[in-house]
Order: structure tokens, then sequence, then C-alpha cells
């Protein structure tokens, strides 16, 4: 499921109130039909993943390193890991195609691959909800893409929920199940194509520089008259 | 994340290299005494001369231990600093404990002249100064904690560290300004640091603190490694944050203040070791640094206490000159070496 | 160079001595163009000379602090004569005329020479009077005929200023003293005394005949010091026919640093004079040095006598402060001795003022300690016994 919307309407702010990381700024967060402030952090980081915009500060973790500590909800008072605990982080290895580089810094990587490696690390927290805050910044289209088509893959494979809010409304189109679309008069979630259909996405910039082409479902630069 | 074992061999060694520091420190001296007759004192055997047994037995075994206890403690409130704050130039004095410790110190052994023009001038004793240097830092810490609980931003609280040690410094200086000589003098030889003053009942007691301190900074592994990857992350990963900074920095406070108390404030070892030990195992992981790093801030103590006796000679230096003269060329090659900072 | 000045200096002194010349035969040979320059005599302390060029005396102060590489040369003229002589001022640091009326004294160590000269009427300002111990100048503090002038070193110059004294008795530590330079700018003469920096214990005795020359005191001054050498040689020659020479250890611990006085340092002549066996005679420089503790238990250990203990006044206060001091010998048996325990009516200590001043009196306290058989019927006045 993608969020999209125009700057500063309140995308990230809502993922991160959603996660827990913020306080909500008014109305209650119910997960499972439970209030969010009744879950402890520790079972609440069994539940809800995330993939934040901040850089991580500690850039000589390796690969493995940063995978593993999404393993913390699990581990005992020092953090050891289990057999159980590897065996997961192996298998979140395997499934983003991250052997070749698991030993690699992560000051070494890539925007890409560092991305890959933080979408494994939220994998491995093993959360029935992953939350993703624009995940596809800083990368070219073709990271774009197969970021995104991971995220599809993921949702269907492992049966969990991805939430991302994203500004690649294209895309969202093409690849999200579902899309919330954020808008001062009203905001709406429905499937893409319904989405098109009721013509939501015309009202989701100002009007003046772009305008939605509902046959080809994507913004054009608007023509000067 | 790598496991403890793959650095089992490394901490065998630096083991080896602790047990060979503490030796070579408690066998080099003033005085020369024979290999021997060390270790047939060590052994509780006769020995040749009585003075010898006495300055081994009780100056230089409690002086290499104090220098153990005061590595780790310090090296360890450094690294805790560091990762909390996410600042490299962070150090177990960072929240005003030194100065804090200093201000009962100063307040203890200056603060009564300048309430009775000259008093007597009489000399303060050892156990006083470590409690005024006690309660100082535990005052500090109270106001930290406090500040702690209403500042949700942690480098807030760095700033407001580093002004509470400002005021604490005016303070001592305004005090030191009214007093006389020779507390100005006890006060002075106080902040240089000191190793070779404490009995056996002190260096249990001390030992006892630095334990304590010890657990809490293992109980913190779990949530330090998680702040390795910001606190929002962290956050997400079930780490309670307000707890744990609260936990970090009662660690750190009993850490570094009982060691303070009693030794004096020493520079330079708990901002240097933690860089050290990341140069050296090349990894930020906290299950393999703290007890790495306790064990280099013994090392390094041990060696500079070694410097600091100039073997040999009936003079010695203040300890606190050789931990900066012998620790930052350390640290500068380390980072020329490798080109890079490793944080 | 200096050496050289240093030394044609001793030489004049030597021969001024030889032939017998005591201060009747200063003021001869006056020309009018010509004025010979002749020498007041100064036998033990090495920092002042003091020379008669006609109705001028000029003071020099060679060592005003430690290692100075600076001296001083007052000019002195009687206020009679102030309007016929003509000096070039450029050559003096200051010119004073005398005989000085009020002044202010910066230094516990000036106030005894305050006292035997009977000048009290004329000091007006002391920085931190409570540290003054003397009675009789006490008694001038406590009329508030003198001004407190400010804690330690640091002088109120304002106060200072407002008080227009003739002049400023000065010392400093090291090198130029910058409160000073202000004080001179208000047209008051500051005079550097290096009391302090004199090693011979009569050496800084004689320091009493540069107190006399600012106050026409000058016989005066020479009596009292003869008189002291007198007293003190005595002293000392009878502790040389003392048969056994006790071991002595001295000074305290700061932290694990322990502060012994060099062998040639002031603290050490006494205990030689007094027929001591000093443990750190050996040892060179001014002042004290710092040892390991180590090295001190090891050599001080079995010493018989430890006299000048800092500031501890009690074996208790030994022992609280630092357990290492109960394995000394001394301790044990107690024949700890220490300055600490002799103070004036506000606390100041006695010692500080006096016994740079009175070397005879800390002598005969030494003996008496080292030697009891030698002065029997003696009261020591600042070495007394560590209270228990």
């Amino acid at each position: 499921m993608a969020i999209v919307g125009a700057n500063g309407i309140g995308k990230s702010t809502l993922l991160r109130t959603l996660a827990n990381i913020q306080p909500s700024l008014s109305g209650g967060i119910t997960l499972n039909k439970k209030p969010i402030q009744t879950y402890s952090p520790l079972t609440l980081a069994t539940e809800i993943s995330v993939v934040l915009t901040e850089h991580i500060p500690a850039k000589n973790l390796n690969v493995a390193e940063v995978i593993a500590l999404g393993r913390q909800p699990y581990t005992n008072w020092v953090g050891k890991l289990s057999e159980t605990d590897q065996e997961k982080v192996r298998e979140v290895i395997d499934l983003m195609d991250l052997d070749s580089m698991k030993h690699k810094k992560c000051f070494e990587l890539s925007d890409g691959q560092l991305q890959k490696v933080m979408i494994a690390r939220a994998l491995a927290q093993d959360t029935s909800l992953v939350i993703l805050d624009e995940p596809t910044t800083h990368l070219d289209i073709y990271h774009k893409v197969s970021v995104l088509k991971l995220l599809k893959k993921i949702a269907h494979q492992t049966q969990k929920a991805v939430l991302f809010s994203t500004h690649e409304i294209d895309l969202a189109i093409q690849l999200a199940d579902k899309i919330l679309i954020l808008h001062p008069q009203g905001s709406v979630l429905d499937s893409p194509e319904n989405l098109i259909k009721n013509d939501r996405f015309q009202h989701l910039f100002p009007k003046g520089f772009v305008e939605f082409d509902t046959l080809s479902g994507s913004f054009k630069v608007k023509k000067d008259d | 994340m790598k496991s403890l074992k793959t650095y089992r061999l490394a901490f065998i060694i630096i083991s080896v290299l602790l047990l060979f520091c503490f030796l070579l420190n408690i066998s080099l001296g003033s005085v020369s005494i024979p290999m021997k007759e060390i270790i047939h004192t060590v052994l509780g055997q006769e020995v040749e001369k009585e003075s010898w047994n006495y300055i081994i037995l009780h100056y230089r075994i409690p002086k290499a231990i104090t220098a153990i206890l005061t590595g780790c403690s310090l090296s360890i409130s450094g690294l805790l600093m560091q990762t909390l704050f996410r600042n490299p130039l962070a150090g177990p004095f960072v929240l005003g404990i030194s100065s804090g410790a200093s201000l009962g110190v100063a307040l203890f052994i200056m603060g009564g002249s300048l309430l009775t023009g000259v008093a007597a001038s009489l000399i303060v004793g050892q156990l006083s100064i470590a409690i005024a240097a006690t309660l100082g830092s535990f005052v500090v810490l109270l106001a930290i904690v406090i500040v702690a609980s209403k500042v949700r931003d942690t480098m807030a609280l760095l700033i407001i560290g580093l002004m509470f040690g400002s005021i604490t410094a005016a303070v001592v200086s305004v005090l030191s300004y009214f007093t006389n000589k020779e507390k100005l003098q006890q006060y002075i030889f106080w902040s240089f640091g000191n190793l070779g003053n404490l009995s056996w009942d002190q260096i249990i007691l001390l030992t006892t603190l630095v334990l304590v301190g010890l657990i809490l900074a293992v109980i913190s592994i779990k949530s330090l490694n998680s702040l390795l990857l910001g606190e929002n992350y962290a956050r997400s990963l079930g780490t309670h944050i307000q707890k744990s900074r609260y936990l970090i920095i009662v660690a750190t406070s009993i850490l570094a203040g009982s060691v303070t108390a009693y030794v004096g404030p020493i520079a330079f070892i708990g901002l240097a070791v933690p860089h050290l030990t990341r140069q050296i195992f090349n990894t930020p992981n906290h299950h393999v640094l703290v007890p790495a790093t306790a064990i280099y801030g013994g090392i390094l103590m041990l060696i500079c206490d070694t410097i600091a006796q100039l073997p040999g000679s009936e003079h010695s230096l203040p300890i606190n000159a050789i931990t900066s003269i012998v620790g930052a060329p350390v640290v500068i090659w380390l980072l020329v070496r490798k080109r890079k900072m490793v944080f | 160079m200096k050496k050289l000045i240093f030394l044609s200096v001793i030489l004049l002194l030597a021969c001024k001595k030889e032939t017998g010349g005591k201060n009747t035969d200063v003021k001869e040979n006056q020309t009018e163009k010509e004025v010979k320059a002749t020498l007041v005599p100064v036998t033990y302390a090495q920092g002042f000379s003091i020379s008669k060029q006609g109705k001028i005396t000029v003071i020099k102060v060679n060592s005003p602090w430690d290692n100075a590489d600076k001296t001083y040369e007052y000019a002195l003229i009687n206020k009679k004569d102030m309007k016929t002589i003509r000096i070039d001022a450029s050559n003096y640091d200051a010119i004073i005329p005398t005989p000085v009326e009020r002044f202010v004294a910066t230094s516990t160590t000036h106030i005894p020479a305050v006292e035997s000269l009977g000048i009290e009427d004329k000091l007006v300002g002391f920085p931190g009077t409570d540290y003054i111990s003397s009675k009789s100048v006490r008694k001038d503090v406590e009329n508030g005929n003198i001004q407190e002038l400010g804690l330690n070193e640091s002088v109120n110059t304002e106060v200072l200023i407002d008080l227009k004294p003739d002049l400023v008795m000065g010392f400093s530590i090291e090198a130029e003293n910058k409160t000073y330079n202000t004080i001179e700018h208000a047209g008051i003469p500051v005079v550097y005394n290096g009391d302090w920096v004199e090693d011979h214990p009569l050496g800084k005795a004689e320091w009493i005949k540069f107190f006399g020359v600012f106050f026409d005191k000058e016989k005066e001054a020479d009596s009292i010091f003869n008189e002291i050498v007198t007293s003190y040689n005595a002293a000392k020659a009878l502790a040389q026919e003392a048969e056994n020479r006790p071991t002595v250890l001295s000074g305290s611990m700061f932290e694990d640093i322990w502060y012994v006085p060099t062998g040639e340092s002031w603290a050490a002549h006494f205990l030689k004079d007094a027929g001591a066996d000093y443990l750190w005679k050996d040892t060179s420089g001014s002042g004290s040095i710092s040892l390991n503790f180590e090295s001190v238990l090891e050599k001080g250990q079995n010493a018989e006598f430890w006299i000048g203990p800092g500031q501890y006044t009690s074996y208790k206060q030994l022992k609280e402060t630092n357990p290492h001091y109960t394995r000394f010998d001394a301790y044990k048996n107690k024949k700890i001795y220490t300055y600490s325990l002799s103070t004036g009516a506000t606390g100041g200590l006695l010692y500080y003022e006096l016994a740079p001043n009175r070397p005879d009196i800390v002598l005969k306290d030494i003996i008496h300690i080292l030697h009891p058989e030698i002065l029997p019927t003696y009261e020591p006045v600042f070495f007394k016994p560590l209270n228990p």
C-alpha cells in the first residue's frame, strides 16, 4: 500500500505516528483492535518494523550486523543471537540476495544497496507490518523499480502488510495494491484503478504546472497555452 | 552479528597483555627491587627488606589495581557517552561529572577558608576528599537526570552538560582566588590526578562501585547497539529510549564519578581508549567494544603509570600529563595510518 | 657578564671586611664632582647591596625573585637634601625620600623587622592582616591604624593608591608584578624585597639592614643583626660539639609525591648547623624537590627525627591523610616536630613570619629537639611535638 500526496501534506508524519516514533497529534491508532499505546515498546517491535529516510550514524557496521540488529526484539538481555535468530538472518540475506556483500561495511555500499540492507533489516524483524518512509528517494529509476517490485514480492510472498510513502506516483499506480491519497480536502484510500476512474489524482497538486493523464495513468507537464 | 568467537583470540592476547603490564607495573618503581624479591612478596614469602615488602604490598599493588580500575571505568564511560551522544568528542566528563567532583572537593578544601578568613590551615584527609567528590558528582548527576527527563533531544543534554561544567569551573576559580595557598596547593595536587593513594579498604569500595557500573554498562549493551542505528530505529526495535538513557547516564556517573572521587580527574583516557579500541577491532559492535575497551583502558593506564613512576629515579611525574602525552600520539598514529575515522 | 659583576661585588664585600670598616667610615670623601661609592657591609645576604654615593644611598636588589634576570636600583635621599641634590632619575628604578613616614608591607616576613626597628606607627597598610602574629603590630591592626589591603598576593590597587603611602615594600614570586606597575604610575615608589630568595639563615635575617636604610635606622638594624649572628654562631658551636648526629627526615606528601627540602635550602642549613644528619643533604638546588613515596620510604624509614611535616599538626591527622606515614620510625617513636602548632592570635603561622628574621631561635629549637642535653632549660618557640 502506498501513500502519496504533495510535499508537506504529512506523509512522513503519518508514517512516523503509525510506527509510534512520534506521539499522535490527535486521534488514536489501533493495531489488531488494541490501542497502540497499550503495546510495550518491545511487543510493538514484533508487530511493526520501519525503514526511515535518516542515515544510520554507525557506518562502520557491516551488512550482516545491521540485519542481525533486526532480531533485537527477540534476543536476550545482552542481545545474544540464538540459532533461530541466525537462521532468520541467513534467510533474509538469501531472500534479498545480499550474500555477496554481507561482510561489507555500510560506508562501502551505494545508496541503493544500503536501502536494500535496511529493508532486509526490517524483514529480519519479522513483523506483520513493515512501514517505509520514501524508500525510493536518491535512487535511479532502475533501482526505484527494483525496490518497489521487491516490496510487492515481499508483501505477496510473506503475507506482510507493506506500507510506504512515495513521490513516484506513476510507479505506485503500477505496483501498489492500494493507494492512500492525502489531500487537504479529504483523503481517499482505494485501488489505483478506482482512483484513476474517479479522477482522484487530478487535484493532488495545486493547478498550474502538471496535469494527470488518465489514459497513461501518469502526470504530464502542462503545456503553456 | 559477528559472535564473540571471532574475537576470542584477540581477547586472549589482550588479557595476557593486561597481566603482563600489571606485573611490569609492580616490578618497576623508584626503588629497584630484585625480581626474586617481588615474586617472594607476591607469594607471601620472607623478603630481604621489610620496606620492600611494604612498598610492593601496600603501595605498588594497590596502585596497579587502582590503575586498572581507573582505566576500565573511564574508558567504558567514554564509550557509553560517545555512543549515546553519537559524538566522537564525547568523553566520561561531558556531563559535568568531573567538574561536579572538582566543585565538591574545592568547596570542601577551600570553602572553609572563604568563610572564616585564615582558619587553621588544616590539611584535609584523603577519605573526606573522596566523599566530597562523590557528593559533588552526585549532585551534578541528579541535576542531569532531572534535566534529561525534561529534554527530549540528546544533543541538548550534551550542551547542558557542558554548561554545568562551565558553571562549576567558574565557582571553583572564585574559591581558588580567595583561599590560602596551602589549600589551593592541595586542591591543585588533587586535580593533577593520582593513583597511589588508596588503601586496601578504599580499593575494595572502589572495586564494588566500578563493578556495579560495569554491570549496568553490560545491561546497556543491547540498547547501545540499537542506538548505533539512531534513536528512531532504536525505538522501532523495542528499545525504551528514555529508560536506556537513564541507565547509561547512571552507569557513566557511577564509573566516572567514583574513580574521579578517589584518583582525581584523569584526562584523556576516557576519550581516547574507545577510539583506540574501535580502530583496532574495527567494529562498532558493543558486544566486542565493551569488554575490549575495559581491557585496553586497564592496559593503557598501567603503561602510563609505569612511565609516570620514572623507574629508577627518585622522582615521578603527574599521571595526567602522561596519559595525554602517551595516548594522543597513539590515536593520531592510528587515524593517520588508517586514513579513515572509524566511529 | 652578570657573574663577573656578582663576583666583584663579593670581592668588594670581602675587601671591605678586611679593612675592618664599620659603617663609621661610610660618609667620608665627598668632593663636589666625583662622588666615590662606599659599600655598606652586607655579609650573608646575596640579594642586595647598599652603597653610599655622597648624600645618595643606592640600594641594589640583585635577585628580587628566584633566577631573576633583572636587578633593581633604588636611590634613597634624605628629605633635607632633596632640594639641593641633582640626580638623573632615569638611572634608578625609584627615588625615595627618606626617612619614609608611611609605608605598606606585603609579606609577613616584613613584620618582625617592623617590630624590632620600632616602626609600627609607619606601617599603614597590609594585605591579609589576619596573617600578622606580632603582638605589637597586631595592636595597630586592631586600632585600625593598619589598613586591610585584600587577600594574599592580590593587593587591592584602589585602596592602596588611596592610602598614598611613601613606599610599598613589595615582593614577587616570579617576574615583575603587574599590580606594582599601576601603583608606580600613581607615583608611589615600589621596592622589591627579595628576603625569601636567600638560602642562608643569616642571609634572610640580614635583610633587616635593607629596612634600616629606608627609615634612618641603619645603626639599630646593624646592632640587631649582629646580636642575631652572635647568638646563632654560639648555638651552632654548641651543637657541633654534640657526639651523635641523628638522622633527620623532613617534608610531607601531596597525594603521593613527597616534597623534601634540598640540601642547599634554607631549612637544610639549620639542620646542618644543629648537628643533624639530614638524609637529603647531598641534593642541590634551592627550595624543595619532589620525590616518589617509594624512595622516601626506602631512605627515610629509619630516620630518628622527622622535622617539619608541612601543615600537619597531629599523628592522627597524618594517619588519616595517608596511612603510609605510619610506616616511618619517627612516627612510631613519636619523634615528629612541627612548626604548624605555633600560631598568632588570628591564625597566622608564627614560623612563616618570624623564623626568617630570627634564625638563632630556629636553630636553638632544632638543637633542643635533636640534642636535648645541650640546651636543657630552653623553651622552644616554633617547633613543637605533634599532637597525638
